[in-house]
């Protein structure tokens, strides 16, 4: 029925362009129907409307199509306060990936699972420091930024960004350690023994890196903790229960504590070392 | 040097447990377009992450800027001026070139979202990665992902662009574009690239720093390099097998530098040939012109 | 130059200068089109918006049968309803298009157009009251359901139906 060979006059496709509606009814839709099936026409079209409409359109879809997709992590930080550049940030370290949250959910799972297996709350206060450390070592090794080596050369990269990631993986990890805890077999102030020392290894990990190698700073300290726990019970006649005791939980806690301490305040000294390359290596 | 240097390093050393990458370095540079060529494990690559106050030195003055970029503060000053390619910048998959920039354009401190994405856009404009901006990462080619990494050393237009191999991987049509661009963008910046390709050298760089084995061993106009192999490169139809430096040219013919062969013809000497001059062997061990 | 299904398959693949070109072509038509059914000119600007950041994000569910610019009006009608829907004002085309009716002349050019688009449709619409032509064109035309005729027109779907009847009737003994 549609004669190919026909195309729409430069009057019509003027009027059509810049005020279609007021086109005689019938004859406007015969045009619409025409243009859906011929290019030449829509060219036609297109030039005989106003360049800028077309321009002005486009920088309007530009501003929608390139929003860079949040991710779930990202959008509940800018909930939660944070400016959507800091969000970004924050929600690009690699431990608060869904894999890092499961992982961190298996292990404190697993544990407790032992813990309520033998009746007694040892095996998740000795697995739970070591999960922070495990998520620090992970965020925070050398190429662990999405962008790597061009990320160092910027004005916002050291320890703000350090800190903010810090405080973020952290809270993740003694947030799901914490809602694991809730299902030890008894609920008494020593089901909260692991929280200072799992403090005192995350974040004496991160100052000893502006020393060492991060990677061997966990290890050391990872290691040093299992080796310490080794020695209390050995000091202790090898005897479980009596790890129990006031004496050496107070003893691990004020260390824990001094530890974490001292941390904090050599990762503030030498901030400028976490400011480089050569920090986290 | 006709302009006062904006960069200074004086007795500069850096070494990495028992090798020395840097050996009581001396240089200044303008602004411009500066260049830095050696061959691989030359030290290029670490005195360029020093000047971009990614690595510290272990001995030396630097002063970059205007400023001491071994303080906090003097580190800060610089970042807020500097554009960095590194060698190997680290690309996360998931990323596109979109993501890419403007997270670096985020770690440039440009918090408003609307001015950030049009900086964004203008400096993937002017690689020409328009097209392909929304593409994941992994999905472009080599070429591309480089035309990425100048793409974020653009951004702000700074005062300080430091390039790693800036045109490794590029084609020459894509070198010639480069090219254009610095001399549209960069006007007025102190530029600091390294390369293996003296062409780009000679077409681009107005002061050349030569770096063998940690140490500088010509500082000049690449006019002056060339300059080094005057009166020693002769062109002979055949290969002379005493030659220490020869090679066949396109045309068939057999370049040498040093000692005339039999019945050989003396011809201008290019960049290339004064940096073989300082370099000899150690030139052949890298691709000099890929 | 790429013809429109290349543009669309380059689009899947993430290619913005495909979907500069493609927007660049087809905006002016889908505005105009969406125009003459909404006299909001806001919400017909939103739909167009919306309508190509479809094309954006779901380029890859296109069929790849048929004309790209078909698909694309598809898109487009059913957001300017989606639009319509949550402004939640309901838009008669048909008032603003009959206002500007009464000085409108025919010229012969457009009864050219219009015999050969339609053929003897065109006289029979012409023919029908503008309640009935509005249905036949979102129905016949514009592919609508009667659901989302009824939405666009501002009148519930059996209100459709029975015009839609009453046009067929009468358009039956027209070209009879």
């Amino acid at each position: 029925m549609t004669d190919r060979t026909w195309h729409a006059s430069t009057e019509q496709l003027h009027g059509f362009a810049n005020h279609s509606e007021l086109m005689e009814q019938t004859t406007a839709a015969s045009l619409e129907a025409h243009l859906v099936g011929c290019d030449a026409c829509r060219r036609g079209l297109a030039e005989a409307a106003d360049p800028v409409t077309i321009a002005s359109s486009w920088e309007a879809l530009t501003d929608r199509i390139d929003q860079p997709r949040r991710s779930m992590v990202e959008r509940a930080l800018v909930r939660l306060g944070a400016r959507s550049g800091w969000a970004r940030l924050v929600a690009a370290t690699p431990g608060l990936r869904a894999s890092g949250f499961a992982g961190i959910a298996l292990v404190a799972a697993a544990a407790v699972a032992m813990a309520r297996g033998i009746g007694a709350e040892g095996p998740f206060l000795v697995a739970a420091p070591l999960v922070p450390l495990a998520a620090v070592a992970v965020s925070f090794r050398p190429g662990a930024d999405p962008i790597g080596e061009a990320s160092v050369a910027t004005p916002m990269h050291g320890m703000g960004l350090v800190l903010r990631r810090a405080v973020a993986i952290l809270t993740v990890s003694f947030a799901l350690l914490g809602v694991a805890a809730l299902a030890l077999p008894d609920l008494d102030l020593e089901a909260a023994a692991w929280v200072l020392p799992a403090l005192a290894l995350s974040v004496g990990a991160i100052a000893l890196s502006t020393w060492i190698r991060l990677e061997t700073a966990v290890a050391v300290l990872g290691g040093g903790w299992l080796m310490t726990l080794t020695a209390i019970w050995w000091l202790a006649g090898r005897d479980v229960v009596a790890v129990h005791s006031q004496s050496f939980v107070l003893a691990t806690q004020l260390t824990a504590l001094a530890v974490g301490v001292v941390a904090m305040a050599v990762v503030g000294a030498r901030r400028d070392r976490l400011a480089t390359l050569e920090a986290f290596r | 040097m006709t302009t006062t240097p904006t960069i200074s390093l004086v007795g500069v050393s850096k070494g990495f447990g028992s090798t020395i990458a840097l050996d009581h370095v001396d240089a200044a540079f303008a602004p411009g377009i500066n260049g830095l060529l050696g061959p691989n494990g030359a030290g290029k690559t670490t005195m360029l992450r020093i000047l971009a106050t990614v690595l510290p030195a272990d001995q030396g003055r630097l002063d970059v800027l205007g400023v001491d970029p071994t303080t906090g503060d003097g580190r800060l000053s610089v970042r807020r001026r500097l554009g960095y390619l590194p060698q190997e910048p680290g690309f996360h998959r998931q990323f596109s070139a979109f993501d890419f920039v403007d997270y670096v354009a985020i770690l440039k401190e440009w918090a408003d979202r609307k001015t950030r994405h049009d900086e964004v856009r203008r400096v993937l404009g002017l690689v020409d990665l328009d097209s392909v901006m929304h593409k994941r990462i992994g999905q472009l080619s080599g070429g591309m992902r480089r035309r990425v990494g100048i793409a974020q050393a653009l951004i702000g237009r700074p005062d300080l662009l430091v390039l790693d191999e800036p045109t490794a991987g590029l084609d020459p049509e894509q070198r010639l574009r480069f090219r254009e661009l610095l001399g549209t963008e960069a006007s007025g910046a102190t530029v600091l690239l390294s390369t293996h390709q003296t062409d780009d050298v000679a077409a681009l760089c107005h002061n050349v720093v030569v770096l063998l084995s940690g140490q500088v061993r010509y500082t000049g106009t690449p006019a002056g390099l060339a300059a080094l192999a005057e009166g020693r490169v002769w062109l002979a139809a055949d290969r002379d097998l005493r030659a220490e430096l020869a090679w066949i040219t396109g045309e068939g013919r057999v370049r040498h530098i040093g000692d005339p062969p039999a019945g050989a013809q003396l011809v201008e000497p290019t960049v290339e040939d004064g940096y073989l001059v300082l370099a000899g062997h150690q030139a052949h061990a890298a691709p000099l012109a890929s | 130059m790429p013809t429109d299904q290349e543009l669309v398959v380059a689009v899947a693949d993430g290619d913005r200068g495909a979907l500069r070109e493609l927007h660049d072509r087809h905006v002016v038509w889908v505005t105009a089109r969406l125009r003459r059914r909404c006299s909001d000119a806001d919400a017909v600007a939103d739909a167009v918006q919306d309508t190509f950041a479809a094309v954006w994000k779901g380029a890859a569910r296109w069929d790849g049968r048929g004309d790209p610019a078909a698909w694309i009006w598809g898109i487009a009608i059913r957001r300017l309803i989606g639009t319509l829907r949550s402004r939640n004002r309901w838009s008669r085309a048909l008032a603003a298009a009959e206002r500007a009716q009464s000085e409108v002349v025919v010229a012969a050019e457009d009864q050219v157009l219009v015999g050969i688009e339609h053929g003897d449709l065109a006289g029979a619409l012409r023919s029908l009251s503008p309640e009935l032509r509005a249905v036949v064109q979102a129905t016949v035309l514009d592919g609508l359901t009667t659901r989302e005729a009824g939405r666009l027109l501002g009148i519930p779907a059996g209100t459709v139906k029975t015009r839609m009847m009453r046009a067929r009737a009468e358009l039956r003994g027209v070209l009879a």
